[in-house]
This record gives structure tokens, C-alpha cells and sequence, in this order.
């Protein structure tokens, strides 16, 4: 072995992979921590991940807040799922960054009085949150790191983390997506900041997969909860437009409609209605469709006048609206037909991560959407992912600089290096096998309508599973003519690899909660089901275990827990799947 | 997916959108002088070469495939409102 060996070497104390918000402020802490910081996406940092295409609203807390008030809101909404001692430090950590971000530039919504404006987020009494502009935020971060001598590498896709003698992650074997060039890095510490489990082709974040997850999966790391891998909204129009803004038509009088002009979640929810946990208004829906009562219209007649200027608003930060552009013409004269997507798209689990962000692998580290966002439970809501990702770059940061220091970077066998690049040489070189699109529109075909991804059962995960297994065969027949493909060759691995992780912890799981439904066990099982459910590889296969929460540690606790109750998605669908009528 | 649509006879070749595409679809044509669409099967719709294009020469055509995942043509449902 030795022959294959990489076309570069590049050193660094810190390895940062993925240039979002979290990988930005990671890096940015690393540097200020005196380490060499290197940088790497498969984009450009600064236009790369989630993170630029964010709705733009975070969690602010400000002097003078009770930040105790607001985390026993954030847990009660949570239901009592929340890491608390993470809720804790985010919250304290955040009204920093708040100030820091205020610092740096010009990208925070302020009043006429040059004040913060702040907004009380879905379901919140006491929560604020800001509004800021993400893309000028992550160009300011860019120029930070620039300034603060950070390398950033663009267009680099990571495709294997390395170990050394000890079993310390020490450095990556990558692909430059351009060029097809290979590099060998050695860090003393890396942090992986690639975002959350998502599929391509659907959501919009296209250079958003599953490869951080993957990548930690192969490296030994603890994943959790991931059978909480789905979520969606109502964002398709007329079955071919993007919808980009269901929040803020809510919050301009937007109703859902049945086929026979019914405010049907009055049925369902009659306090909260539309404004009522997604999953659930997800699950009335598609109550609704398969009872004979669709389709389903969003009615936006009696909108105030302000939806169209806050749309435009939303299409400066975020993505072209159908509306705006004037392609559903009469909106205001009569309801457009909307259904929702529910396919693979979550912040909900990822990798598992103590207070300083560190994985279960010694030198690993992983921070914002990549891991399942500790200080939340059930729903996250007010911007608390987006500030996450503040807050636990910064620690992942100065949490990798620090282990650099004394801890990282031993020998990595060549061996390994010379088994990446083979695979990677070996889907170049293949010149009869499929283009990686065709994995995607069988993944696609896979995870089917929101109905497919919505409720599960024994036989619909087994199912999932036997279709991952042979798509995953497919895909050591990959054919990849230039790196770009190549690249995408990798992400369709590594989605399938993470997807099974989270069908097997589907498996695992005979119960139902929030998001999460099995049709099988439509009853939330708290006795057995209260808890962290942790996947670790052994081999070829996961390995899970469930963890206690700490409640009796906690400051707060719920009233009362009952043993077992109906699911919520079961509730809404109670009719369609057992012909009972919802009241 | 989405779909790039660039004008050639407007572009002035400053590499923008090539240097920001998130899935890397947008490059610059050998000489360096253009942008072309080099994967267009891959545009995921984010709309940041439009918004950042000085010369105004992109748009996206954004209406999506929605073969296999809408629920409404799984079930044979039609809009009676519309149709």
C-alpha cells in the first residue's frame, strides 16, 4: 500500500467542515484561540449550507431579560425533552453573540429609535427573537475570518475523517470539486458544522445532505434520535410552486381551507388552528385528503395588505415567491390550491454532542444543525436553531483550538488515506456504471408523498430498508465522468448511510411522538420512550441505547408526565386511518 | 428542479455567480470570459446568482417536478375551484 497517495498535504491545528453559521463561528473562535484554522465547503462560505437561505430570525435575549422565564417557556414548548443544562448556556452565551453580531455591521432590523426590534415567536409569551439579514451576516463573518487569518478552502468536499494509532480523529482525506485533486489533511482537531440531514432535490439547500452525519456515523461517533428525520411545511402551490413563506401569511390572516370552504383545523385545533405545531397541521391535512374532503387551499382573500410587501421582504433573504413574481395571478380573489412536503429534512437529530461540542470520538467535535440541537426538545421554534449555531460554534470552537494545543494530532497510517482515494479513484474510473441523478430520483421515488413519510409502520421501515440496501449496492456502480459528479456519487452514499441509521432507530422505536408516527403504535409511550435514543456502529449494523433525562437534576419539571397517551399526528389522524370522526 | 435561464449577450463575464452557485452549476466558460449553465439538471432554485448579478442577466424558472410526491395525484384528486 502507499501507492495511492493524496495529490496534496495541508496541516492545521483545527479542521472546520462546512461554512455556515456554525462552521463560520467555530473557525472564527478557533483563529481567535491562536490555532491554525482551515476551512472547507463543497460551496463558497458565505452563500453555503442553510444558513444564508434562513428566514433570518433568531433568539435575543437582551440585559434586563429573565432568562429563566424564557427557558422554562422553551421546555414546557419542548416537552421537557430539552438538554437543559445546554438550554442554560445558550441562553446566557446567545445575549453575547446578540451583541457581538450588533458589532460587527449593519445586518440587525432595528426601530426608529436604533433599538433592537424585537418579535414574539409562534406560541411564545416571554421569547424575543431578532430579525437579521442572513446573507450580509455570513459575508461579514467571511471577511471576519479572513482578517483573522483563517484559511478557507471553497469547493472542497470532505469524503472520509482519519484516525490516528490512539483513535483520535486527526484529519480528512478531500476532493476538490473543481479540479478532481485529492488532499491529505492532518488537524489536531476537527469540527464538523455540514448542517441538517437533508435529502436533494427537495428542500431547496441542495449542497445540504447527509455527508457530516455520515462521516461521523463511519468514525464511531453517537448519533441521536435520528428516527427524527422528517419535517416539512405547506410549500408547494397549484402542484408546481414553491410557497415560501407559510409563517408569514399566518401571521397576515392566511387560512387552510377544505374542498367545501371548511376552516377544517378548527376541527382539530380550534384554539391555535393553522398557528398549532406543524406535524399536526400536516397530519389534519392529510386527514382531510384521505377522508374525500380535499383538496386543501391556503386562503389568502382576507390577507391584510402588508402580506405582499413582507413576501418581498422574505424573497430579498430567502428565495423567489411565486406570488410576488406573479404566477398565481388572482390570489386575492380565490384560494390556491397547497399541499405540504414531508420528506427528510430535520434539526431534530444529528450528531450527539457534550457542553463543549465534543463528540464521542476523542478530537471530533460538531456544532449547529449537524447535531441534534441540544437545548431544544420536541419543537424548535423562536430561533433557537439559528442561535444555536452561534453559540455551540463558539464553544466547538475554542473546545478544538484547546485540544489541538494538547491533545491532537498523531500519525495517520497510510493505509487509510489509500483506501478513500481508491474509492474515490475507483467511481472515476468507472465508465458503464449509472450517473448519481439516477440515485436521487430513487430515493426520491422512495420517501414518496408526505403521506409515505408521515406514517410508518413495521412494514413500511422494513420496506424503507430493503430499497436503502439495494440502493446502496447501486451505489458501488456509480459511474462519475468529473469531480462534480463524483461529489455527487459521495452525497448519495453517504444520505443512504445515514438514512438507514435512521429507519434501523425508526425500528427500534415502537412508539409515536411529535414528529415521529408509526401507525403501528400510535401511542406516545413515555414510561419506556422518555428519553435520548443514542445509535452507535458496530460493524455494519447500528447499535442503540436510550438514556435517561435528568429531570430529577433539572430546575424544571413537568406537572404531570402520563405513562402513555394518544400521539398528536395519531389524534389527527384517527378518522382516516380508523374511520372515527375528529369532533 | 429549477432551471437557469442566462443570457449570454448580456453577461460581462464577472464570475459572481460562478464563484457563489451553492451545488457549483454556474462556472465560467474556458477562456473565463462567460458564465454557462454547465449542469443544469442541478439547480436547486436559491436564487443568489439572480440577486447578486450585476447586469441583471439570470433568471430561474422555478416551477418544480413534482412526480411521485404530490399526495393529490397519488389519490386522483383535482382542484374543483380551479378547473
Amino acid at each position: 500500500m502507499g501507492t495511492l497517495s493524496a495529490d496534496a498535504t495541508i496541516d492545521a491545528d483545527v479542521l472546520v467542515i462546512g461554512g455556515g453559521l456554525a462552521g463560520c463561528w467555530a473557525a472564527l473562535r478557533a483563529c481567535e484561540s491562536g490555532a491554525r484554522t482551515l476551512l472547507v465547503d463543497k460551496g463558497y462560505v458565505s452563500r453555503a449550507g442553510c444558513s444564508p437561505l434562513s428566514g433570518g430570525v433568531m433568539t435575543a435575549p437582551l440585559p434586563g431579560d429573565d432568562l429563566d422565564v424564557w427557558a422554562s417557556e422553551i421546555v414546557e414548548r419542548g416537552g421537557y425533552m430539552n438538554n437543559q443544562d445546554w438550554l442554560d448556556a445558550f441562553l446566557e452565551e446567545q445575549a453575547g453573540l446578540v451583541q457581538e453580531l450588533d458589532r460587527m455591521g449593519p445586518v440587525i432590523v432595528k426601530d426608529a429609535k436604533g433599538d433592537i426590534r424585537r418579535l414574539s415567536s409562534r406560541g411564545m409569551l416571554s421569547v424575543r427573537c431578532l430579525q437579521f439579514n442572513p446573507k450580509d451576516t455570513m459575508t461579514l463573518l467571511r471577511q471576519r475570518l479572513e482578517q483573522n487569518g483563517c484559511k478557507i478552502l471553497d469547493r472542497v468536499h470532505v469524503a472520509e475523517l482519519l484516525t490516528d494509532a490512539d483513535g483520535r480523529v486527526a484529519g480528512a482525506v478531500a476532493l476538490r470539486t473543481r479540479t478532481g485533486e485529492i488532499l491529505t489533511i492532518r488537524a489536531g482537531a476537527t469540527v464538523i458544522t455540514s448542517g441538517p440531514f437533508n435529502i436533494k432535490g427537495r428542500n431547496m439547500v441542495d449542497n445540504v445532505g447527509a455527508d457530516g452525519h455520515a462521516l461521523a456515523w463511519r468514525a464511531g461517533a453517537d448519533l441521536s434520535d435520528m428516527e427524527f428525520a422528517f419535517g416539512g411545511t405547506f410549500s408547494l402551490m397549484q402542484k408546481k410552486y414553491k410557497f415560501p413563506a407559510y409563517n408569514i401569511a399566518l401571521g397576515h390572516g392566511a387560512q387552510l381551507i377544505n374542498a367545501a370552504g371548511e376552516r377544517f383545523m378548527k376541527r382539530y385545533d380550534p384554539e391555535r388552528m393553522e398557528r398549532t405545531e406543524l406535524p399536526q397541521v400536516i397530519a389534519a391535512f392529510l386527514n382531510e385528503v384521505l377522508c374525500g374532503r380535499g383538496p386543501v387551499y391556503i386562503d389568502l382573500r382576507h390577507a391584510d395588505d402588508h402580506l405582499v410587501d413582507d413576501l418581498r421582504a422574505v424573497r430579498g433573504a430567502t428565495w423567489a415567491d411565486e406570488l410576488t413574481t406573479g404566477r398565481i395571478k388572482d390570489y386575492r380573489e380565490r384560494p390556491v390550491l397547497i399541499e405540504p412536503q414531508w420528506t427528510v429534512w430535520s434539526h431534530r437529530c444529528g450528531i450527539r454532542i457534550g457542553l463543549d461540542c465534543s463528540a464521542s470520538v476523542p478530537g471530533l467535535y460538531a456544532a449547529g444543525s449537524v447535531t441534534k440541537i441540544e437545548a431544544v426538545g420536541t419543537h424548535a421554534s423562536a430561533g433557537v436553531p439559528v442561535a444555536f449555531c452561534g453559540v455551540a460554534g463558539s464553544r466547538a470552537g475554542r473546545a478544538a483550538a484547546e485540544f489541538a494545543r494538547h491533545s491532537g494530532g498523531g500519525a495517520i497510517s497510510t493505509d487509510q488515506i489509500d483506501s478513500v482515494v481508491e474509492r474515490l479513484q475507483r467511481t472515476r474510473a468507472n465508465k458503464a456504471g449509472e450517473a448519481p441523478n439516477a440515485i436521487f430520483l430513487a430515493i426520491r421515488d422512495l420517501l414518496g408523498t408526505p403521506l409515505d413519510c408521515m406514517v410508518l409502520s413495521a412494514e413500511r421501515i422494513a420496506e424503507i430498508r430493503r430499497q436503502t440496501a439495494s440502493l446502496r449496492a447501486r451505489c458501488d456502480n456509480l459511474s462519475a465522468p468529473d469531480p462534480h459528479e463524483l461529489l455527487k456519487a459521495e452525497e448519495a452514499r453517504n444520505f443512504l448511510e445515514a438514512f438507514d441509521v435512521s429507519m434501523a432507530a425508526a425500528e427500534a422505536r415502537p412508539e409515536s411522538r411529535e414528529s415521529f408516527y408509526r401507525k403501528d403504535y400510535p401511542t406516545t409511550d413515555n414510561q419506556n420512550w422518555f428519553c435520548w435514543h443514542l445509535a452507535k456502529r458496530n460493524g455494519d449494523r447500528a447499535e442503540f441505547r436510550r438514556e435517561r433525562i435528568p429531570l430529577d437534576r433539572y430546575r424544571r419539571k413537568p406537572p404531570q408526565m402520563p405513562e402513555s397517551h394518544m400521539s398528536p399526528i395519531g389524534r389527527n389522524l384517527e378518522e382516516a386511518l380508523h374511520g372515527a370522526r375528529v369532533a | 428542479m429549477a432551471r437557469v435561464l442566462l443570457d449570454e449577450a448580456i453577461c460581462n463575464g464577472c464570475g459572481r455567480c460562478a464563484e457563489i452557485c451553492p451545488v457549483d452549476v454556474l462556472r465560467m466558460n474556458t477562456d473565463g470570459k462567460l458564465a454557462i449553465v454547465a449542469y443544469p439538471d442541478d439547480c436547486s432554485g436559491c436564487h443568489f446568482c439572480v440577486q447578486e448579478c450585476p447586469v441583471h442577466c439570470i433568471e430561474i424558472d422555478d416551477r418544480r417536478n413534482t412526480d411521485g410526491v404530490s399526495i393529490y395525484d397519488k389519490l386522483g384528486i383535482v382542484d374543483r375551484w380551479n378547473n
